[in-house]
């Protein structure tokens, strides 16, 4: 067997360091090159195989990661000649093609921008499904493992690898082609770009099932790519959906009990806040909101930062808040939204604003299977010191959800109204 | 259990494809056999030439004869066939599915015929 030496173990580490840093972009570059999911995936594994074989030999190039993208390319290159007798007919219509017409274009290192952006936006293509943007955004973007994905979502790794597979398929056979929208589709594809990163970070914070450690790396990921697009679309919108998901992860730890019982806003261990991404969320949701009109997202970091602001001093400005409301509801309106405002209103003006206008919610027949709704109305019973409504209220809450720990935290709040009521 | 795939294709409608659509088309095939032989139950794999170039050889009146062209007057005729090794038929047509001409060329007459071969 073939032992390996110092030079070839060196070679190793920094190729494997450049995967590490560069992959993404790298195999973006690729994919723009070749069109292909797929056909740049291959042709990366070949061209790490090739470098592997020749650079202990040959020396390192001077600019390894350009090297490994042309090299990826001419294989694509060679392996589309080799393997198309497959499709004779075809092959032999490309064949006759002009040399101008290559089947691919050719690496310009020294014009090397970065692809990444055309990557994200073919993942979160509309025609495919919310799964697959997910699944896919994670496999290509953020380089997670197919196996890694599986045990985020608690699904089967052939489903996940299915779902990539199928994905791909339908964005080769549909033609989605790999470009950053033109203007005028713009802000509507990085609207559904902007949701993919939130969901992807909010099944990372919120969901408690799973493997913690993939939940987190989920949450990382979301931020990670966050950052990515502040750095390549500086629109206020990502700023501020960076700013929110900041907010959000700086009281990670704060948010639960060890044994993942959900800790109110107003009860967390402030120590356990992470006060520098807090800083930085603020700044992000700040820059977000000085430039124009702030979109939803924006207003609800704005929110968030409103909230914090008010545990961290005592006193929260429930006027500011019901106004941020006002805001999102006159451009984006939604029942959620209405019920959040309502909550917020309780606050500012008492128990009865809020249960007059959860009733007429209810009378219209809306959020009667949302379980916050029904709990944020025990919450207003509760103030009023009116036990019996509030654990019916409760108990409706606890009928509409699935999630284990506010499962317990409704369940503790029956308890301990019907000690009250017991007194 | 293994099972011959013959790949259909529409001649007429093929070759009036102009031709640098059919180098997009050849890298799209190209792009999606990628998935489909990482299912690990691709045996074996060909293209053919043109049915034009296809021999009948059959009895007629008692004589072995040998004709110009396919042996049926179909406008889809087989454009490659590939072999699947697979557990059961399900799987079969799964990876069979991954094929190029499963999913896409509906405008060219494209698919697949999949027939378990005799143990």
């Amino acid at each position: 067997m073939k032992r390996n030496g110092p030079e070839e173990n060196a070679v190793a580490g920094l190729i494997a360091e450049i995967i590490r840093t560069d992959h993404a972009r790298i195999l973006a570059t690729l994919i723009r090159l070749l069109g292909d999911f797929d056909l740049a995936e291959d042709a990366l594994q070949n061209a790490v195989a090739t470098a592997l074989e020749t650079w202990p030999a040959n020396g390192v190039p001077a600019n390894p990661r350009s090297w490994l993208i042309s090299t990826g390319r001419n294989k694509a290159v060679d392996a589309i000649r080799k393997e198309s007798r497959t499709f004779a007919a075809l092959y032999q219509a490309a064949q006759q093609l002009p040399a101008s017409q290559e089947l691919f274009p050719a690496f310009d290192a020294n014009n090397w921008g970065d692809d990444r952006l055309q990557l994200i936006f073919t993942c979160c293509h509309p025609l495919l499904s919310t799964e697959a943007q997910i699944a896919l955004t994670l496999r290509e973007v953020c380089g997670l493992t197919t196996d890694e994905i599986a045990r985020a979502f608690l699904c089967s790794n052939t489903t996940i690898a299915q779902r990539i597979v199928r994905a791909k398929a339908k964005i080769r056979t549909k033609n989605i082609r790999y470009e950053v929208p033109d203007e005028d589709a713009l802000p509507g594809r990085l609207q559904s770009v902007l949701q993919i990163t939130y969901l992807l970070f909010n099944e990372g914070y919120y969901a408690t099932s799973g493997a913690s450690l993939t939940r987190l790396k989920l949450s990382a990921e979301a931020i990670r790519l966050g950052r990515l697009l502040v750095e390549l679309i500086p629109e206020p919108e990502v700023k501020g959906l960076l700013g929110l998901m900041l907010l959000n992860e700086a009281r990670r730890d704060a948010r639960a009990t060890a044994e993942g019982d959900i800790i109110l806003l107003s009860d967390q261990d402030q120590q356990l806040w992470d006060k520098q991404v807090i800083l930085q969320g603020i700044a992000f949701t700040t820059e977000a909101l000085s430039s124009g009109e702030p979109g939803p997202i924006t207003l609800q970091a704005a929110i968030a930062a409103t909230h914090i602001a008010g545990a961290m001093s005592g006193i929260t400005d429930w006027d500011k808040i019901i106004e941020l409301y006002n805001q999102i509801a006159a451009s984006n309106p939604s029942p959620i939204v209405a019920l959040n405002r309502a909550a917020a209103i309780s606050m500012r003006d008492g128990p009865f604003a809020g249960l007059a206008l959860i009733d007429v919610m209810f009378n219209a027949g809306e959020l009667l299977g949302y379980s916050l709704a029904h709990s944020t109305m025990a919450d207003c019973y509760r103030r009023l010191q009116q036990y019996a409504q509030a654990k019916e209220c409760y108990l409706a809450a606890l009928k509409h959800t699935e999630q284990a720990a506010e499962q317990r935290f409704l369940e503790k709040r029956i308890q301990e109204m019907s000690r009250l009521l017991a007194e | 259990m293994k099972f011959l795939c013959l790949g259909y294709l529409n001649e007429a409608a093929f070759s009036a494809v102009p031709e640098s659509a059919r180098a997009e088309i050849l890298k799209t095939c190209f792009a999606q056999c990628v998935p489909f032989r990482a299912t690990g139950m691709v045996a074996a794999e060909e293209g053919l030439l043109a049915s034009n170039t296809a021999k009948t050889i059959k009895q007629r009146g008692g004589k072995t004869t040998v004709t110009d062209g396919p042996f049926l007057d179909t406008k889809e005729q087989i454009g490659s066939f590939f072999i699947i090794e697979a557990d059961t038929l399900e799987q079969a047509i799964e990876a069979a599915s991954l094929h190029p001409a499963a999913l896409m060329g509906e405008e060219y007459g494209f698919g697949i015929e999949l027939r378990q071969i005799q143990e």
